[in-house]
C-alpha cells in the first residue's frame, strides 16, 4: 500500500476532533469518521486518483457527518419529516466545510453528494448515474462498508461487510464502484486501514477557528445557548487574567463547552444552574466534552478541565466528587462562567423577578458550589463588560 | 442490449439553492426542466418553482413532486398500482414489441399492467408519484440487463412497491404556487414571472441522443413502444439543425431573448462550453458572472 506525505499534526488533530463531533451526532462510535477517511483515502490511492482527490476523499470521509449539527433539536418529528430533515445533513456539512479554508476544494462537494444513490433515490439532490461524482460515491461505499463492519461489533467480518455493498449494486452504488471496491478489498484487505498520509498542504487551515466555529454551531442549536461561546470567551479571558490562568486558553475552553451538548435534549438547562437537580445532566455534558476532546492530542489538554465543570467546590459535585484544589482551576473558572450565563438566559425567558442579581446568587454559592476566588473574578469581569 | 452510457448532466438543486440564496432569488422558472428533482429541492427550501418540458412524463412527474403539496400514495393505493386487479382487463401485449429486446416477457406484462393502473389513477399528484417510482423500476431493469449477475433479483411488484413508496418523501409544500406545463420554452417563459430563469441547455442534436431511459418511459406513458420523442422537438428551435455552431447559438439566443424580462438568468454548462455561453449571455445582460465548482458543472449567471 503506497503511503503519501503527511499533513501537519495540528490540522490532523482538529480534523480528528471535528470528525468525532460528526460521529457523536450520527450515533456512531468515536473514530468512525476517521476510519471512513482512512479507508476512503486508501481506496482512492488504489483507484489511481491524483493526490488532491485522495486528500479530498480523506477529509470528506472524516467530516461527512458534521452537517447534522445544523439539524433542529427539540422538535418531535414523524418518520417522514425526520427523513426529509436528514436529506439536508450532507448539504449543511458541505456548507460548513466550504467555509473552512485550507482543505482541498472538492471536499465540500464530496460531502454534499456522498449520500446520493446511483439509481437516483439518494439525497440531497437525487442525482443519478454518472451525474454523481465518482469520488463521492466511493466515500458512500466506504461509509456503508465501515458501518456494516462496526454494526457487527466484536464479530466484525470484513467479508460480511462487503455484502452490504454488493447487495446494493445498481441501487445505491454503481456497478463500477462495487467492482472497484471488491478489487480494493481483494488486494488490500490486510492494509486498507493503514494510516493514510496526505500530499495536501493544509497551511491555510485554521484549526482553532474551525473547531471554534463548529462549537458555535452546536451552541446555536438551542435558543438557550445561542452565542454562548462567543459571550463566554471574553468573560473567561478576563477572569483568567485575574486568576493567573492563560487568558487565550480560557477563552478557547469557553467555546469548547459546547461539545457537551451534542444530544437531542438538554434537560440540565431546565433547572436553575445552582440547583442540584440538574447535576447529573450537567455532569453528563461534561463527560461528553471530555470524551470528545480525548480523541485529539492537541485538544486533549482541555479535556480534564471540561470534564470537571460540574464538580462542586465542596466535593459534592459530579462525576468524581472532586474537591477544592483537586478541581482544575480552569474547570472552576468555567463552572462559574457557565452558571452565570445560564442564569442570565433563564432570567431572559422567565418572568420571575424575585430572584437576587446573578452576582449575588453566585457569591452565595461561593465555597459550596463554586470557588470563591473564581466568583470574585467573575463579578469583577462582569463589571468590566 | 441498449446503450446506457449517456453522460448525465449534474443538475443539483442544493447547488442552485446556494446560488439563489446568495442573490436573494425567491422564484425560478426552468423551461427545460427534465426530471425536476432540482425543482423539488428548491421547493422544499421555500423557493417558488415553475417548470416546462415537452416530454409528457417529465411534466407528469412534476405534477407529483412540484405542483402536488399534500397527496401521497398510501400502501393500499400502491398495492392497486403494482399488481393486477381482479376484474380489470389489462393490455398485456401493449409492450410486446420490447419483449426479448430490452425486457423479459414477464417484465413487458408488468409494464402493461402498470400502464393501465397508473392511467386509472384520478389524482394528478398520485399519477406523478407513481410515474416517478415506476421509472426507477425501468431503470433498474435496464441496468440489470448490463450486469445481470451483479445486481440482486427483485420481484417486479416488490421493486415497484419500494420505489413508489419512496416517492412519499418528495411531497412537500412551500406555501407558494408552483407550476409545470407541457410547452416549449417560449410558452413557459411567457406564462410566468419569477426572479430567475435557470436552464441547462439541451446539447446539440440532444433529441436524437436522448437517453433510452427517458424516451422509453415516454413511450411507456404514451402506450406506444415505437414512439420517437424526436417528433416533440421538430417544430422548436432545438429541433432544427442545431449540429452546426451558428444554428445552435441562434437557438440559445432565442431562449436568452425570451428570458430577458427576468432579473436573473443562470445557464448551466461545462468548462468546455463556458466561453460560448458567457459570450451569448453577455449579449443580453449587463453583468455576467461565472461560478465553476467543477469542470462538468459551470454556471454562467447574467443579471440586468
Amino acid at each position: 500500500m503506497p503511503l503519501l506525505r503527511s499533513a501537519d499534526p495540528l490540522t490532523a488533530d482538529a480534523v480528528r476532533l471535528l470528525s468525532a463531533i460528526g460521529d457523536t451526532l450520527g450515533g456512531h462510535g468515536l473514530g468512525f469518521g476517521m476510519r471512513v477517511a482512512t479507508v476512503a483515502a486508501n481506496f482512492a490511492v488504489q483507484r489511481g486518483c491524483p493526490p488532491e482527490m485522495v486528500a479530498a476523499s480523506f477529509y470528506a470521509g472524516a467530516l461527512h457527518g458534521i452537517g447534522a449539527v445544523r439539524t433542529p433539536i427539540g422538535i418531535e418529528l414523524g418518520e417522514r419529516e425526520a427523513a426529509i430533515v436528514a436529506w439536508d445533513v450532507p448539504v449543511h456539512g458541505a456548507r460548513i466545510v466550504a467555509a473552512m479554508s485550507g482543505l482541498p476544494p472538492a471536499t465540500a462537494d464530496y460531502i454534499r453528494w456522498h449520500r446520493e444513490s446511483f439509481d437516483g433515490t439518494g439525497y440531497p439532490d437525487r442525482l443519478r448515474w454518472n451525474g454523481i461524482p465518482h469520488a463521492a460515491m466511493a466515500i458512500n461505499a466506504v461509509r456503508a462498508f465501515v458501518e456494516a463492519l462496526e454494526s457487527n461489533g466484536d464479530h466484525a467480518s470484513p467479508a460480511e461487510a462487503l455484502f452490504a455493498l454488493v447487495g446494493d449494486a445498481g441501487k445505491t452504488f454503481s456497478i463500477q464502484i462495487v467492482r472497484e471496491f471488491r478489487t480494493f478489498f481483494a488486494e488490500c484487505s490486510e492494509t486498507f486501514e493503514a494510516p493514510a498520509e496526505l500530499a495536501w498542504d493544509t497551511a491555510g487551515f485554521d484549526a482553532f477557528a474551525s473547531v471554534g466555529g463548529l462549537c458555535a454551531e452546536i451552541d446555536a442549536r438551542d435558543d438557550r445557548t445561542h452565542g454562548r461561546g462567543a459571550r463566554l470567551a471574553p468573560l473567561a479571558a478576563a477572569m483568567a487574567t485575574a486568576a493567573g490562568i492563560d487568558p487565550e486558553h480560557a477563552a478557547f475552553a469557553a467555546r469548547l463547552t459546547a461539545l457537551g451538548r451534542l444530544h437531542e435534549t438538554v434537560p440540565g438547562d431546565d433547572y436553575d444552574p445552582l440547583s442540584r437537580l440538574g447535576r447529573d445532566a450537567r455532569a453528563a455534558d461534561a463527560r461528553t466534552a471530555e470524551r470528545l476532546l480525548g480523541v485529539s492530542p492537541t485538544f486533549a489538554e482541555f479535556a480534564p478541565a471540561l470534564g470537571a465543570v460540574a464538580e462542586w467546590f465542596d466535593g459534592s459535585g459530579l462525576p468524581q466528587r472532586r474537591k477544592g484544589g483537586d478541581i482544575p482551576p480552569l474547570a472552576r473558572l468555567l463552572a462559574v462562567a457557565l452558571a452565570g450565563d445560564a442564569m442570565d438566559a433563564l432570567a431572559q425567558r422567565t418572568v420571575a423577578d424575585n430572584l437576587p442579581d446573578v452576582p449575588v446568587r453566585l457569591a452565595a454559592a461561593g465555597g459550596k458550589q463554586f470557588d470563591p476566588a473564581m466568583v470574585a473574578a467573575y463579578v469583577a469581569a462582569r463589571g468590566d463588560r | 442490449m441498449i446503450d446506457l452510457n449517456e453522460r448525465t448532466r449534474r443538475i443539483s438543486g442544493s447547488r442552485l439553492a446556494d446560488l439563489f440564496f446568495a442573490r436573494d432569488i425567491g422564484s425560478v422558472v426552468d423551461p427545460f426542466m427534465g426530471m425536476p428533482n432540482h425543482l423539488n429541492y428548491l421547493k422544499r427550501h421555500g423557493i417558488a418553482v415553475h417548470g416546462g418540458d415537452l416530454v409528457e412524463w417529465f411534466v407528469r412527474a412534476g405534477e407529483g413532486m412540484i405542483v402536488n403539496d399534500f397527496t401521497v400514495l398510501r400502501d393500499s393505493e400502491v398495492a392497486e398500482i403494482v399488481e393486477m386487479l381482479p376484474g380489470r382487463i389489462y393490455p398485456l401485449d401493449l409492450f410486446k414489441g420490447w419483449d426479448g429486446v430490452f425486457f423479459s416477457e414477464e417484465q413487458c406484462a408488468y409494464l402493461g399492467v402498470w400502464h393501465a393502473n397508473v392511467h386509472n389513477l384520478r389524482s394528478d399528484g398520485q399519477t406523478g408519484l407513481a410515474i416517478i417510482g415506476l421509472w426507477h423500476v425501468l431503470c433498474y431493469w435496464l441496468q440489470k440487463g448490463h450486469a445481470p449477475d451483479e445486481m440482486a433479483d427483485v420481484p417486479p411488484s416488490e421493486l415497484a412497491w419500494r420505489y413508489i413508496r419512496e416517492t412519499e418523501r418528495l411531497v412537500c409544500t412551500n406555501n407558494a404556487r408552483n407550476t409545470v406545463r407541457r410547452a416549449d420554452f417560449n410558452a413557459t417563459l411567457g406564462a410566468r414571472t419569477a426572479d430567475c430563469v435557470y436552464f441547462s441547455p439541451p446539447g446539440k442534436n440532444a433529441m436524437k441522443k436522448a437517453d433510452a431511459r427517458v424516451w422509453m418511459w415516454e413511450a411507456w406513458w404514451q402506450g406506444n413502444p415505437y414512439l420517437n420523442i424526436e417528433q416533440y422537438y421538430r417544430d422548436t428551435v432545438f429541433g432544427q439543425r442545431t449540429s452546426d455552431e451558428g444554428s445552435y447559438d441562434r437557438a440559445i439566443t432565442s431562449v436568452l431573448a425570451a428570458a430577458q424580462p427576468y432579473p436573473y438568468v443562470i445557464v448551466q454548462t461545462t468548462a468546455a462550453d463556458a466561453a460560448r455561453f458567457e459570450r451569448l449571455v453577455a449579449a443580453h445582460r449587463t453583468t455576467v458572472e461565472t461560478v465553476a465548482p467543477f469542470p462538468e458543472e459551470v454556471y454562467v449567471i447574467g443579471k440586468n
